[in-house]
């Protein structure tokens, strides 16, 4: 019934869309577009009422932390919808270690509830949280945190992505990590921030060109292209914000790395003689394979979760357009047509959909790719540019650089499209690379 | 005119200097055979794998009644430890994983599957004449050119508890919760199978399957087939594309969770 009304409505709002953007295109205006593909998954509605917390002032302060990032990840995970906070005034307090209100919570529209304590002890904190089913006056989940006042988001992640597991048992993105590169003066050095765009820290600083950095499937190092020997070369970047170079047989122009599924590949781009191709390095023995012969100039790269197939960028139909092809380099397929400029593959974490960017007009904006119905979605519209998706290890956000506010930065929006959200606030910002 | 087939005599043979090669001939043909008789027998010793429907839970020699672990306490320790300055000496410092949790034992496959006896299952009544469906008894005349009915009927049902595990409709698992999770997703997972020429009545597909405390599914069976296989298959389908499913509450106390669960396709009205 409600789903009825809901079509009703979308109905009712397309019908009244139609003249509108009509008759803007005939007037040369800006024109309004916009979509929206849910996955029909509803929101969860959440209570997060404020951690309780003895009377000193980093307690306080701490449970303010935890509390606040804990609502911003549930609401970003986009399993859940947090029950507007000032709804909780309402709610009389619990006695410690009473039973919550549940009828009071059910009153506010709460279907799930996160109840939580910051502790004193010793120099450090203890901060507890439990999942509670008000409908079923039940607890779902409890853990408990030690820390130090300085671990407030993290603890805050670690419970978001518990909250996000016990509901679609799969692990939420809280915790995960977005590297990615910033004008420094002249230099780009590569970056590190939370999923977020919290707690950011430089992790190379040689005052060169840092570029398009790839995550580790595990975590613990990235892959990065580095100027910093005048010619363009390979290095591996571990967590310590050390840079080792690869050191490649006549390498020549080794560029825009991505690592495959089970961390002992890379393939990236290289000219020998003046043409980019398609290489796979084993990053254990260092030994390098051909993929792509072709005239034409072929980059980028990016495996398909399996690590069977890997999409890639040509130009050997005349303009640049995203090709995939097998992990040996056969069965070369093209997989875009519209659009008169396509690149910046990026391979969904469940390998249903390839993100990319296409020129739209003058600006360039991130497309997302149906493998199975080869349906495209434009995730991002306007004049501005929004380049280089990179896919949230759950596969249900990106995150990609858009120069909207003039100067670029990184966003993150709903895989299935939606409203972007600014993570970045450097006015030149790119190449963002969410890890694993 | 007349075939006649004539066998050489022996003493033809010998005077032809044949009779080697003739024993050599009968001898390799009879080695033929012989071969073919045992890589016979042979094959009828191979597992034929045999249609998922036929296993049955029923039989699994159960662990005994979930005391397998101490009940899980009400809030769980977990350390965050305090790394130091993370700005400092490890910019990629992951906080350490949650202690893992109980180990489940593992599911006992019972040896030989019995086949279970194909329900007096209601058959999908068919319009077209290859509708072999002669125990069915006689429905109703269905309004005519009625299109297959992917019917909507999907709920939990309460089938008896396979002993030892808990099945999710009985009061040792009160977690309203985790039912309504377990019931969307496997909502959301199934693609209704066509029936051609429609439905007279609603078949109903029965599956079985055990979540451990990870939320993994394992086990999965069809408990009762709908006597429609593409029912009985989408059922399975739902239920491995549901994997994994959220790990079980912090109060249940059992490491293994018995569900049978159903899928129904009802006639259009």
């Amino acid at each position: 019934m409600k789903s009825w009304i809901r079509g009703g409505f979308a109905c009712a709002l397309a019908l009244l869309a139609v003249p509108a953007v009509l008759t803007a295109q005939q007037q040369e205006n800006p024109t309004l577009k916009g979509g929206i593909s849910e996955t029909g998954l509803r929101r969860v509605v959440i209570a997060v009422p404020l951690f309780s917390a003895p009377a000193d002032s980093g307690a306080r302060a701490l449970a303010l932390e935890v509390t606040r990032t804990l609502r911003n990840d549930l609401e970003a995970s986009g399993y859940f919808s947090v029950v507007p906070p000032k709804h909780y005034r309402l709610i009389p307090a619990s006695a410690a270690g009473a039973e919550p209100p549940f009828h009071e919570w059910q009153g506010v529209g709460a279907e799930s509830l996160v109840q939580g304590s910051v502790h004193l002890d010793g120099d450090r904190f203890r901060v507890e949280g439990k999942l509670f089913d008000p409908a079923g006056r039940q607890m779902i989940m409890g853990r408990r945190y030690r820390g130090t006042q300085d671990l407030g988001r993290q603890i805050a992640h670690r419970m978001a992505d518990e909250v996000v597991l016990h509901y679609t048992g799969r692990r939420g993105m809280a915790q995960s990590k977005i590297a990615f590169v910033a004008r420094v003066g002249q230099a780009k050095e590569v970056y590190l921030m939370d999923y977020d765009g919290r707690q950011v820290r430089r992790l190379t600083a040689n005052g060169s060109l840092n570029l398009s950095p790839a995550w580790s499937p595990d975590g613990e190092r990235i892959a990065i292209t580095s100027y910093r020997n005048e010619l363009p070369a390979l290095f591996l970047l571990d967590k310590q914000g050390n840079l080792k170079k690869i050191r490649l047989p006549n390498s020549a122009l080794n560029i825009s790395p991505d690592w495959s599924p089970d961390g002992e590949t890379l393939a990236y781009s290289a000219s020998r003689r003046g043409n980019a191709d398609i290489y796979l390095l084993n990053v254990d023995s260092l030994r390098t394979r051909r993929l792509t012969s072709h005239r034409a100039i072929e980059c980028c790269a990016s495996w398909s979760p399996t690590g069977r197939e890997l999409a890639f960028t040509s130009d050997r139909g005349g303009s640049p357009q995203i090709y995939v092809m097998d992990a040996e380099g056969a069965n070369v397929r093209r997989l875009t047509y519209q659009g008169s400029r396509n690149d910046s593959a990026a391979w969904s974490p469940q390998g249903e959909y390839i993100a990319y960017v296409s020129r739209v007009g003058g600006s360039f904006h991130v497309h997302r790719l149906d493998l199975a119905t080869r349906k495209v979605t434009q995730l991002t519209f306007g004049r501005s540019n929004n380049e280089s998706p990179s896919w949230s290890p759950d596969g249900r956000h990106l995150v990609f650089a858009s120069d909207r506010t003039g100067g670029y930065d990184i966003y993150r929006i709903p895989a299935g499209g939606g409203e972007p959200v600014r993570l970045t606030r450097t006015e030149g910002a790119s190449a963002p690379a969410w890890s694993r | 005119m007349r075939f006649v087939l004539r066998l050489p005599t022996l003493q033809q043979l010998r005077r032809d200097r044949m009779l080697p090669a003739v024993l050599v001939s009968v001898g390799l043909h009879l080695g033929m055979v012989a071969l073919g008789f045992a890589a016979m027998s042979w094959g009828s010793d191979a597992p034929v794998p045999l249609p998922v429907y036929t296993v049955s839970l029923v039989d699994l020699p159960q662990p005994g009644p979930a005391p397998a672990g101490e009940p899980a306490p009400p809030v769980q320790q977990e350390v965050v430890p305090a790394a130091p300055e993370p700005e400092a000496d490890s910019p990629l410092q992951a906080v350490p994983e949650v202690p893992p949790e109980k180990k489940p034992e593992p599911a006992k496959k019972k040896t030989p599957p019995r086949p279970r006896p194909q329900p007096p299952a209601v058959k999908p009544q068919q319009k077209t004449a290859s509708a072999a469906t002669t125990s069915v008894p006689e429905q109703p005349p269905a309004a005519d050119t009625e299109p297959a009915a992917p019917g909507t009927g999907l709920a939990a049902s309460g089938a008896g508890s396979v002993d030892g595990v808990p099945t999710i409709d009985s009061d040792a698992f009160s977690f309203a919760y985790y039912r309504n999770i377990l019931t969307n997703r496997l909502r959301s997972t199934w693609s209704r199978p066509l029936v051609p020429g429609g439905l007279q009545q609603a078949i109903r597909a029965t599956v079985q399957f055990v979540v451990l405390r990870s939320g993994a599914i394992t086990d999965v069976s069809v408990q009762e087939s709908s006597g429609y296989p593409p029912l009985d298959r989408s059922a399975l389908r739902s239920v491995f594309d549901a994997n994994p499913l959220p790990p079980l509450p912090d109060p249940y106390e059992g490491n293994r969770l018995s569900v049978t669960f159903f899928f129904e396709l009802t006639p259009e009205r």
